[in-house]
C-alpha cells in the first residue's frame, strides 16, 4: 500500500502539471507585450529647376526647357520663369508661371514688350501644388533692342485693361534705320507697367538696335514708357 | 499504509488545486484563441515575440500620392495562425516643421482580404496593402521628411 501510496502522489503530479501547462499552452501563455512594427515613408524632394535654354525670335524671347518629374512619371504642375534684367541700370525681373504642358519639354515666350531694350537671363522654378523647388542656374544673356516706337505708338490702348494709362498722344513713329518694319507688340493683359526700364545699356547694343527716336514709347497696352537710355 | 495513501492522494489533490487556481481561464474555443501578432524592427531572436510583421519602406511620397505598402507576415510557430486584423499609424515625423498630423499624411484601412491564414513556421505576404496618402495641401516642410508607420495586428490561433 505504500507503493501505491506513491505511485499515486507522482501520478497525481504529473497529471496535474501536463493539465496546466495545456491550459497555459492554449490561453495566458500565448500573451504577448505590444511591440508593433515600425516602417519607414519617406517623401520625395522637389528638385532644383533647369537651366533654360533661349533664343531670340522676332523680337520675342522664347525660353525651352526639360520637364522635371518629384517622381517617377510625375511630373511638375507649374513653372515659375523669371526675366532678371542684367542691364544697368536693372529693370525690375518679370516673372510668369505657367502650367505644364504635360511634354518632355516645356516653353514660354516673353513678348517683345516685356524684353525691349533690356539684357535678360532667365531661371526656372518648379511647382506642384503648394510645394516650390530651387531656381535653377540662370541661363545665357540676351540682349534686346529697344522697342520700335512706330509700331508701339500706333497700337491701341486695351480698353479691357482699366489700369492701363493713356497714352496723351502719340509719340512720332521712330525712324528706323535700316527701314525694317517693327515686330507685332504682344504685352501680358494687364501686366503693369515697368516704371523702371531705361532700355539698353550702352555697350550692348545689337545689330538689331534700330531704334534712333528718344521719344516715350507706347506699348501695346497704352502704357507710356520712358525712352531708351542713352539714345 | 492506508493513512499514507490517503496523504499522497490529498497531497496530489492540493497541488492540482494550487496550479489549477493560478492559471487562466482556459479558452472556451480551441481554434479561435485569440493571439496579438505583433511586428517587430529587425532580429530579436531571444525576445518574446511570435508573430512578426514585415514590410517595404515607402518612397517617393508627394502631394497627391498614394502609395501601397505591402505587409508580409511571418509566423515562427508550430501552428497556424489567422490573421484577423491589421491597423497602421503615422507615429512620428524626421521633420519639426512637418508634424504627424492627417494634414501631412493619411494612412488608410488595409485593403485585403481578412482573415489570411498563416502556415506553420510559415510566411505570406499579404493580397492587399495599407495605402498611405499624402494629402494635396501637405506642408512643403515634408519635402525630404521621413515618416514613421506603425502597424501591428490581431490574429487567432487555428487548429493543429
Amino acid at each position: 500500500m505504500r507503493r501505491a501510496g506513491k505511485f499515486l502522489l507522482v501520478a497525481g503530479v504529473v497529471a496535474t502539471l501536463g493539465a496546466t501547462g495545456t491550459v497555459f499552452a492554449y490561453a495566458g501563455g500565448w500573451t504577448l507585450p505590444d511591440n508593433p512594427a515600425a516602417f519607414t515613408a519617406k517623401v520625395a524632394t522637389m528638385p532644383r529647376g533647369i537651366e533654360p535654354s533661349v533664343a531670340k525670335q522676332s523680337g520675342q524671347a522664347v525660353i525651352t526647357w526639360s520637364a522635371q518629374e518629384i517622381a517617377p512619371g510625375v511630373r511638375m504642375d507649374h513653372y515659375s520663369v523669371t526675366a532678371h534684367s542684367v542691364s544697368d541700370p536693372p529693370r525690375p525681373d518679370v516673372t510668369h508661371t505657367v502650367a505644364a504642358g504635360g511634354g518632355s519639354t516645356e516653353s514660354i515666350i516673353f513678348a517683345a514688350s516685356e524684353v525691349a531694350g533690356g539684357r535678360w537671363r532667365w531661371t526656372i522654378v518648379p511647382r506642384l501644388r503648394q510645394w516650390i523647388g530651387a531656381e535653377s542656374r540662370p541661363s545665357r544673356r540676351l540682349t534686346f533692342p529697344a522697342a520700335p516706337v512706330g509700331r508701339a505708338a500706333t497700337a491701341p490702348a486695351d480698353p479691357a485693361d482699366p489700369v492701363a494709362p493713356v497714352a496723351p498722344e502719340p509719340a512720332p513713329a521712330a525712324t528706323t534705320s535700316r527701314g525694317r518694319s517693327p515686330d507685332p507688340a504682344t504685352t501680358s493683359p494687364g501686366r503693369s507697367p515697368d516704371p523702371a526700364a531705361t532700355g539698353d545699356e550702352p555697350g550692348t547694343v545689337t545689330p538689331e538696335q534700330t531704334t534712333t527716336a528718344p521719344e516715350p514709347l507706347t506699348s501695346a497696352s497704352g502704357v507710356v514708357e520712358p525712352p531708351p537710355a542713352g539714345q | 499504509m492506508l493513512k499514507s495513501s490517503w496523504t499522497a492522494a490529498a497531497a496530489a489533490a492540493v497541488l492540482a488545486g494550487v496550479l489549477v487556481a493560478v492559471a487562466p481561464d482556459p479558452p472556451s474555443v480551441r481554434d479561435g484563441d485569440a493571439l496579438l501578432l505583433v511586428g517587430r524592427d529587425g532580429d530579436q531572436p531571444d525576445g518574446p515575440l511570435h508573430f512578426v510583421l514585415e514590410g517595404k519602406p515607402v518612397r517617393g511620397l508627394y502631394p497627391g500620392a498614394v502609395k501601397q505598402m505591402k505587409i508580409t507576415v511571418r509566423n515562427p510557430l508550430g501552428f497556424r495562425i489567422s490573421l484577423q486584423r491589421l491597423t497602421a499609424t503615422v507615429s512620428s515625423s524626421s521633420r519639426r516643421g512637418c508634424p504627424a498630423t492627417a494634414g501631412n499624411l493619411r494612412v488608410r484601412e488595409y485593403s485585403g482580404r481578412l482573415p489570411a491564414t498563416v502556415a506553420a513556421t510559415g510566411r505570406t505576404e499579404l493580397d492587399g496593402s495599407i495605402p498611405i496618402v499624402m494629402p494635396v495641401n501637405a506642408s512643403e516642410k515634408c519635402a525630404g521628411a521621413d515618416f514613421t508607420i506603425t502597424v501591428s495586428g490581431v490574429g487567432h490561433r487555428m487548429s493543429r
